[in-house]
């Protein structure tokens, strides 16, 4: 007889039992991300998109962004919701109106802008208003002279605040 | 005499390990949440509001308005106040840029006499870059940690504690 099956050896067969993995130290380094990601979390729910050529001021404002049209300035390039609307190695005829107050591309597609938003408001009632928020995301080594100018534009298609996008310095 | 289980058939106990499973599960799916929604750079904002050109007459108030200005020369930053406008205090550089640390005290002490005016207007007369204006913007705006504490009442009538000096900022010569 096989020693296995014997009677006598009985008691020395021991179950293999199911190899367990220890995880309470990967649980303890999932509370810390945890932390840390609840920490830097987004309450706004605005994500704004900073595009390649335009570095953001530091600032030490700590005011939640709020929703709304963005327009993106860097030294040669202008979009508005990240649409290019103005190009310096592409430029239209006429870049200006209004003395040179007014910058015709910018300014035809904010009002587009604004007429879509509010037909969509009066379609569907659960459609965000017409807040007539613009959040500039503007490099920081651009002119005022050339920011004034976005800034009569937006006043001109309608928008009554305008929201500086920083960075904050903490 | 009562029967005795044989110490061979005895179960030893084991220990009972607390089930970190399902816990584990939800950490993992709320970790994916917040990385989605998660903003590695700190982005806020500073809020400004477009000048408002009308002809009729200011509505008629006992107090007067301070109505203060501050324009930006190249050499200086000039503040005004009042109505005709009157110069109150002029600033002049420290080293490459404006002493924003003068600016800044002499309105924690213009917001003391003034405590419920919370409204300055821009006006940059010389080109600066974005950035310049930000810091001036921001020596004007906010109240620091080291400034002198004040409190100002709410509508309640309940003493709270300012944290803002003069955080309306309107660009003053926009349509010019």
């Amino acid at each position: 007889m096989s020693r296995a099956r014997s009677i006598r050896n009985r008691k020395r067969r021991v179950k293999r039992e199911m190899f367990e993995v220890d995880i309470t130290s990967l649980l303890d380094i999932l509370v810390i991300l945890l932390v840390f990601l609840l920490k830097s979390y987004n309450s706004s729910g605005v994500t704004l998109n900073v595009p390649k050529g335009i570095t953001l001021p530091n600032s030490s404002s700590q005011s939640i962004n709020s929703a709304g049209v963005m327009i993106q300035a860097s030294k040669d390039m202008l979009w508005v919701d990240s649409k290019t609307v103005l190009d310096t190695n592409n430029l239209p005829k006429r870049v200006y109106d209004q003395g040179g107050s007014r910058i015709i591309p910018l300014y035809n597609e904010l009002v587009k802008k604004k007429d879509e938003i509010k037909t969509l408001a009066k379609q569907a009632p659960q459609a965000s208003k017409f807040t007539g928020v613009a959040n500039l995301i503007i490099d920081k080594s651009i002119k005022y002279s050339y920011v004034k100018k976005i800034m009569y534009t937006c006043a001109a298609a309608g928008f009554k605040t305008y929201k500086f996008v920083v960075i904050g310095e903490n | 005499m009562a029967y005795k289980t044989p110490t061979s058939r005895k179960a030893k106990r084991k220990e009972q390990g607390l089930n970190l499973i399902p816990i584990l599960d939800a950490v993992f799916i709320f970790i994916f949440f917040l990385l989605m929604s998660t903003q590695f750079l700190q982005i806020f904002e500073i809020a400004s509001d477009v000048p408002l050109v009308s002809n009729e007459p200011p509505p008629k108030s006992k107090k007067k308005p301070l109505a203060l200005t501050l324009t930006i020369r190249k050499d200086k930053l000039v503040l005004s106040a009042g109505l005709p406008s009157r110069t109150i205090k002029t600033i002049g550089k420290s080293g490459e840029g404006y002493d924003l640390n003068e600016l800044h005290d002499y309105l924690v002490g213009l917001k003391k006499k003034h405590q419920d005016e919370n409204s300055i207007i821009f006006e940059p007369v010389v080109d600066l870059t974005y950035e310049e204006i930000v810091k001036i913007m921001d020596a004007v705006r906010k109240l620091n940690n080291t400034d002198e504490k004040f409190y100002i009442k709410d509508k309640d009538g309940i003493d709270v504690e300012s944290k803002t000096l003069f955080d309306k900022i309107v660009f003053g010569n926009l349509m010019s």
